[in-house]
């Protein structure tokens, strides 16, 4: 049962639960769900809701069927990309439908591990894309960054990382999991990356934007030439030249051309510069400057099939992250086990902590820099924790720490400190980039402990 | 051909010199006191001048750089594209630097727009106006002169270039006198080894123009400030409202300016090079052009010249007489006196055109020396004496007849206003304003 949800009885016995109370949902309760509707009464929680759901990295949540239920609201681009269907009423048959496909091309997995966040991300997303057979399309967004989105991989960059969103795409095509299919061209800020530009005829002399462009009428029978105020009268159009009337455009005059002036220089001239100014970090680009982005459609290929099933296996890209004293992620779960059998027979409790980086994928991109950093901050755990503490690290991301029966105050003066050497760390390897978000947290291991849930959260983090 | 010479020689040895006046009366009475004895005359007044005002001329210069005006260039140019980073270039090695340049394309359908747009870009133009659609070189001027910012306006051809100097000498005699109007610069050619009928032209363009226009500069009767080369007041083509629709716009204004009573001069030490047509059918083409002109402007459109009202200046009629009366009656003159040649004189014809040859060859050697003697580039230029021989052809025979069908055909059908060089909208127009 799920707290908030009603049940929805099916004929196939499936656990399906419509969401209408959105107070403190918990995503790792849908674990066990077959599908859900949720209902479209109040969207804005319905689109958190449902990013949560999908930004999570626990197969049985991510590929959840999900549906919103909407009576008569609209739903947008995004929320229709992220869910696997609206509903006006609820229905059983394509929900059911959903669900056994899904649960079919599920069986098809084999378990993946991976060090490298950038596989694990597009391994989800071949996933999603495989039980669903769904293709990965841009979708327009004025609240997005570039102003295009793909809501799926969104997810999992923060707004402003928009170049690394396309690089794990662009490296998708490159290995040949997808196909792309194009779509659209958009042009963002080259500083910024922004696709929110107010793009202005400006002066070609003083950039001002400040012009104003009047046509040139040319008199064919005295050749006078000049802008159309020249020739305004009361009268209608009269010639400054030889005081004609103008009277029949093609017969007596035509208007060849158009003059621009700038109301702060007074520059005349006929070609207008064009430039962009960017909403979002208000630089100036000329338009033959602006880094052109084209966005595609992608389908799976064979390949990419192939690696949903699978988990990616690209030669050379993953390599093994060994820190001296850090076990692998996959061992220190097991050590977890171990750990939460331990205490329950003994009855006392220990603290698994974390350190979440959080670094934007810009700064994991010199690889080399990177790591230095990461070992160095190993190198400052190992020596302030204690031989029985058991290390590791994962996802280019956390580090993660068993502290056997350190008690929670200890832990948490722990950890602290760890934030706050990591974080002179970090300032002093990455100056001028102030962009992470370094957090820190406990969980206390005791009798209540339950590890499938607390492996879940382990996960998400 | 031993034997022809020697009877050539026996013959014209045995002609009384009152006979040879008799048969040759046409150059000795018209075409030597005015093209020779005249010009020799004037030159060498016209230098003494010079001289005797050279102080003057280096105070007005001085005053020109003192003063240092922003001058407009204008240019009009239709398919002119490949030509105007030449004549950029040129311009930027000008002595004289305070100018504002402007091109005007008149809907050119070549890479004009895309080379001229780069250089405005670049700063090297300082303003590029373009009509999408052709408007005639009149309407192309005049929207330069609506934009020009410039005390005077220097009106030029797209395919001239100049010497470092040549904007500098222009200017200058504003400043020697108020009353000019218009100065006009010296043209000659710069593609003269191109072709033969090139390098005819480049000495007629050392005669007609160097020579010629200093003669009518000094008499006063000055009557063509050249499309290619020419310098203006600002204010006073405001006056006019600048240029009307051609063909032969340039003598159209220029007239237009003398009307008003200003001076017109020519400065032959302000020298522009221009190519020339290469071939016969586009000289051909270029010529009948010119020609349609003067019946068009000169006995049409400025009648009034010739008319004694109030308006009536002595300078003016002279000049459009001058000119009318070498062109039009001496030409017809010349028909009259060739056929009558023929008809009274058929059995030594030959004998006096190898004559003829001889004695304009000589005028003209005269004449072209003296233009070398003169000239900045004298001795690059006697090198075109190897035409002298043969000038009497393309001059005396192959021009006079073009002038003379332009001018009849322009009499009788007024074939001027179907001339493409205007386009049909406005051609219309001028026909039914009799302009």
């Amino acid at each position: 049962m799920i707290p908030g949800g009603k049940k929805i009885q099916n004929a196939g016995g499936f656990e399906i639960f419509l969401i209408a109370d959105y107070q403190d949902q918990d995503i790792r309760n849908f674990a066990l769900a077959d599908a859900l509707v949720l209902d479209w009464q109040q969207p804005d929680h319905t689109t958190a809701l449902l990013k949560k759901i999908r930004s999570s990295f626990i197969e049985s949540i991510y590929l959840l069927p999900v549906f919103i239920f909407n009576a008569d609201g609209i739903v947008g681009d995004t929320e229709r990309a992220l869910s696997d269907g609206e509903l006006s009423v609820v229905q059983e048959e394509p929900i059911v439908k959903v669900i056994r496909q899904v649960k079919k091309r599920r069986e098809d997995f084999t378990p993946h591990e991976t060090n490298s966040s950038e596989n694990r991300i597009l391994t989800k997303l071949f996933r999603y894309m495989y039980t669903r057979d769904k293709a990965l399309s841009p979708e327009v967004d004025v609240m997005a960054h570039m102003g295009y989105e793909y809501p799926l991989i969104r997810l999992h960059y923060p707004a402003g990382e928009s170049m690394e969103m396309l690089k794990i795409l662009r490296r998708g095509t490159d290995n040949d999991f997808f196909q792309g299919t194009f779509v659209d061209k958009t042009h963002i800020c080259p500083s910024c990356h922004s696709g929110h530009l107010n793009l202005r005829e400006v002066c070609t002399q003083c950039a001002s934007a400040h012009i104003s462009s009047e046509n040139l009428i040319h008199h064919f029978v005295c050749a006078y030439m000049g802008p159309e105020g020249d020739f305004m009268t009361k009268q209608g159009l009269v010639c400054p030249k030889c005081n004609r009337q103008l009277r029949h455009i093609g017969v007596d005059y035509d208007k060849p051309s158009v003059i621009y002036r700038c109301h702060d220089c007074r520059h005349e001239f006929q070609e207008p510069d064009i430039t962009a100014l960017c909403l979002n970090c208000k630089t100036l680009t000329p338009v033959e400057n602006l880094k052109e982005i084209v966005l595609d459609k992608y389908v799976l290929t064979d390949l990419g099939r192939d690696a949903a099933r699978t988990g990616i296996k690209v030669e050379g890209e993953e390599r093994e992250f060994t820190i001296p004293g850090f076990v692998n992620f996959g061992t220190f779960l097991t050590f977890l086990r171990f750990e939460i059998e331990r205490i329950k027979v003994s009855g006392k409790e220990s603290q698994m902590g974390s350190v979440s980086l959080n670094l934007p994928a810009r700064l994991r991109s010199n690889r080399q820099q990177f790591e230095r950093v990461v070992l160095d901050i190993s190198d400052f755990i190992r020596n302030n924790t204690d031989s029985s503490d058991i290390l590791s690290f994962a996802s280019d991301n956390t580090f993660f720490m068993i502290f056997p029966e350190k008690g929670d105050t200890a832990v948490a003066t722990m950890l602290n400190d760890f934030r706050n050497s990591i974080e002179k760390l970090l300032v002093n390897t990455f100056e001028n980039e102030p962009e992470w978000n370094l957090t820190a947290q406990f969980e206390t291991l005791n009798a209540d402990t339950e590890y499938t849930a607390l492996i879940n959260q382990v996960k998400t983090i | 051909m031993i034997e022809f010479w020697q009877w050539f020689f026996d013959f014209w040895l045995n002609v009384s010199p009152e006979r040879i006046v008799r048969l040759f009366w046409y150059f000795f009475l018209l075409e030597v006191p005015r093209y020779l004895l005249f010009d020799l005359v004037v030159v060498i007044l016209f230098m003494l001048k010079r001289l005797w005002n050279s102080s003057s001329y280096q105070a007005a210069n001085s005053q020109l750089f003192v003063e240092n005006p922003l001058i407009s260039i204008i240019v009009p140019a239709k398919n002119e594209g490949k030509h105007i980073p030449k004549l950029v270039e040129s311009l930027t090695e000008q002595t004289y630097q305070n100018y504002q340049l402007i091109i005007i394309d008149d809907g050119s359908d070549d890479n004009t727009p895309l080379i001229c747009r780069k250089l405005e870009q670049e700063g090297k133009i300082d303003l590029f106006l373009r009509n999408e659609e052709r408007g005639g070189k009149a309407s192309a001027a005049n929207l330069g002169l609506r934009f020009a910012k410039g005390k005077y306006i220097v009106h030029l051809d797209a395919d001239t270039s100049f010497d470092r100097d040549a904007i500098e000498k222009i200017l200058t005699p504003f400043y020697t006198d108020p009353d000019i109007g218009a100065v006009g610069g010296n043209v000659k050619v710069r593609n003269a080894k191109e072709a033969v009928i090139a390098g005819f032209q480049a000495v007629e363009y050392l005669q007609t123009i160097t020579m010629g226009r200093m003669v009518a500069s000094y008499l006063g009767i000055y009557k063509i400030v050249s499309g290619a080369f020419g310098a203006f007041r600002k204010d006073l083509l405001d006056r006019v409202g600048g240029w009307d629709i051609g063909p032969g716009l340039d003598g159209d204004i220029t007239v237009k300016i003398r009307k008003m009573g200003y001076r017109i001069v020519f400065e032959p030490r302000s020298v522009s090079l221009t190519n020339v047509p290469t071939s016969i059918k586009k000289l051909t083409n270029q010529r009948f052009r010119w020609s349609r002109s003067l019946i068009r402007f000169r006995l049409r459109k400025h009648a009034d010249i010739f008319v004694p009202d109030q308006n009536f200046q002595f300078s003016n009629f002279f000049s459009s007489l001058e000119n009318l009366f070498y062109n039009v009656v001496l030409d017809a003159l010349w028909f009259y006196y060739v056929i009558r040649l023929v008809v009274q004189n058929p059995d030594i014809i030959f004998l006096m055109i190898v004559m003829k040859m001889f004695l304009y060859g000589m005028s003209n050697f005269v004449q072209v020396i003296l233009v070398c003697l003169m000239s900045e580039r004298g001795r690059q230029e006697i090198k075109l004496l190897m035409y002298i021989p043969f000038m009497s052809i393309y001059d005396g025979y192959y021009l006079r007849i073009v002038r003379t069908v332009a001018y009849f055909r322009e009499w009788l059908t007024s074939s001027s206003y179907n001339d493409a060089w205007n386009p049909s909208k406005s051609s219309v127009q001028a026909k039914e304003h009799r302009l």
